[in-house]
């Protein structure tokens, strides 16, 4: 299917300079195509594109109300339901810890860091950070799993493939490691493909180790099990 | 505890490839998951990092303060009432909010022609380098090098082709305004928006998302 004629009209809609016939004549050309994929993707592109170009104009300062004012008009929508991290519990690590630290150190051999910007060989096959990123990729069994994050700054950006299926009533768990003290930064699941992209609202700057666990689907506040994925950090 | 948000549905058919993903885009989402739990900080955040330039995209279509403020603030009371309108499929949340802020500016401009101001020097010219005031706040924002990147893209493209771009998003104009005020056929004005878009699509490729 030719999409020459497509893409010129998204083109101008994009930019805001459709007339009101030729809006007509993309919607009926796009009517054609029915559930096209490569349709969305040039529409997608495109405006991802031009909503890159406000970027090259000199921002210019806000009325410092005006974000006061929209939030006193309230909200017409209701609450989503809570993501899984909202509801994960802040505990402090159980007994078994130690041992689950020395289990980690081993797994990782405290391996030097994969803190590269050019990923290795592997299904996740690229990760595009940006200057000031440090990547680091997880050792272990269960699949591939890398992070991305800015020293100093709050958010971790998680992606994995591969990832076998923690089981049934089962997840993985992250963990962010300070000496012997495992902080939980949430539970994820990987999708049935293995794949997985999740961003961590945390700030592991003061751990020095990253592991993730098998976890009852409770998401528990200390590690019950040894860790399958472990990343160590460089913290000098 | 840290909040995770899923950054893909995870059914293959709708899953984001992993290399359009970086810890920009994945903040924003993150701020947009926390918005639909009334997180206010969340919307300050947003905000913050955004209605700067939305403002000036805004001012830039229009031409007026207090219209651009107007428009801004439609923009972002919208996001606050109704964060779940971003469907992740279409684009980075940056690029929504721009969209959202052009789309209402141009409504605004084919509406009331009466209100723009006509003095073409009353503003700087989009891709000139300027004093700007507002420089601190593009630090503390990490924008600076997002914004050398689009300047020299669109100051790569060829002339004629970044003057249609140029008067039909920045300055509102449409298709058939442009081929009256310029002269060249309509179809002449297509092509080259058409081929001003693609350059900038891949100039603009790495920095996406």
């Amino acid at each position: 299917m030719n999409h020459a004629r497509i893409e010129e009209l998204l083109a101008v809609r994009t930019l805001g300079g459709l007339g009101e016939d030729d809006a007509a004549t993309l919607e009926a050309e796009m009517a054609t195509h029915g559930d096209c994929e490569e349709c969305r993707r040039i529409e997608r592109e495109f405006a991802e594109t031009a909503g890159l170009f406000a970027f090259a104009l000199d921002p210019v300062a806000v009325d410092p109300g005006m974000a006061d004012r929209i939030l006193a008009t309230g909200r017409t929508d209701t609450a989503a339901p809570a993501v899984a991290g909202d509801e994960l519990a802040s505990r402090r690590p159980g007994r078994g810890w130690r041992t689950f630290v020395a289990v980690a150190a081993a797994f990782a051999i405290l391996a030097v860091v994969a803190i590269a910007a050019a990923p290795r060989p592997g299904r996740i096959t690229a990760v595009s950070a940006q200057p000031a990123q440090t990547i680091v990729r997880f050792e272990g069994e269960a699949g591939s799993l890398a992070m991305a994050y800015s020293p100093g700054e709050s958010g971790v950006i998680f992606w994995g493939s591969d990832l076998p299926d923690p089981g049934a009533d089962h997840v993985y768990e992250i963990w962010m490691i300070q000496g012997e003290t495992p902080v939980s930064g949430g539970c994820v699941t990987p999708g049935a493909d293995g794949n997985l992209a999740a961003f961590v609202d945390a700030d592991v700057g003061s751990a020095d180790l990253m592991a993730v666990t098998v976890e009852p689907a409770s998401c528990p506040g200390s590690p019950t099990g040894d860790p399958v994925l472990t990343a160590p950090l460089d913290v000098a | 505890m840290p909040s995770i948000v899923l950054l893909a549905t995870l059914e293959p058919s709708r899953s984001v490839p992993m290399d359009a993903i970086d810890l920009s885009e994945a903040r924003d989402r993150d701020l947009l998951a926390r918005l639909q739990h009334g997180d206010e900080d969340a919307f300050r955040g947003l905000f913050d990092r955004y209605a700067p330039s939305a403002k000036a995209l805004a001012l830039r279509v229009v031409r007026q303060a207090h219209l651009a403020e107007e428009i801004v603030q439609e923009a972002f009371m919208a996001v606050w009432r109704n964060p779940g309108g971003y469907d992740e499929d279409r684009g980075s949340v940056k690029s929504w909010l721009m969209g959202t802020v052009h789309h209402r500016a141009v409504d605004l401009v084919r509406r009331e022609e009466a209100y723009r101001r006509r003095a073409e020097d009353s503003i700087p010219e989009a891709f000139e380098e300027q004093v700007d005031h507002a420089d601190e706040v593009v630090e503390a924002l990490g924008l600076p090098e997002e914004r050398r990147i689009v300047r020299a893209a669109m100051a790569d493209l060829p002339d004629e082709q970044r003057r249609v771009l140029e008067m039909m998003y920045f300055d509102g104009r449409s298709q058939t305004q442009i081929a009256e005020a310029t002269g060249l056929p309509l179809g002449t004005v297509k092509s080259r928006a058409l081929l001003g878009m693609r350059r900038m699509r891949a100039a603009l490729e790495g920095i996406e998302r």
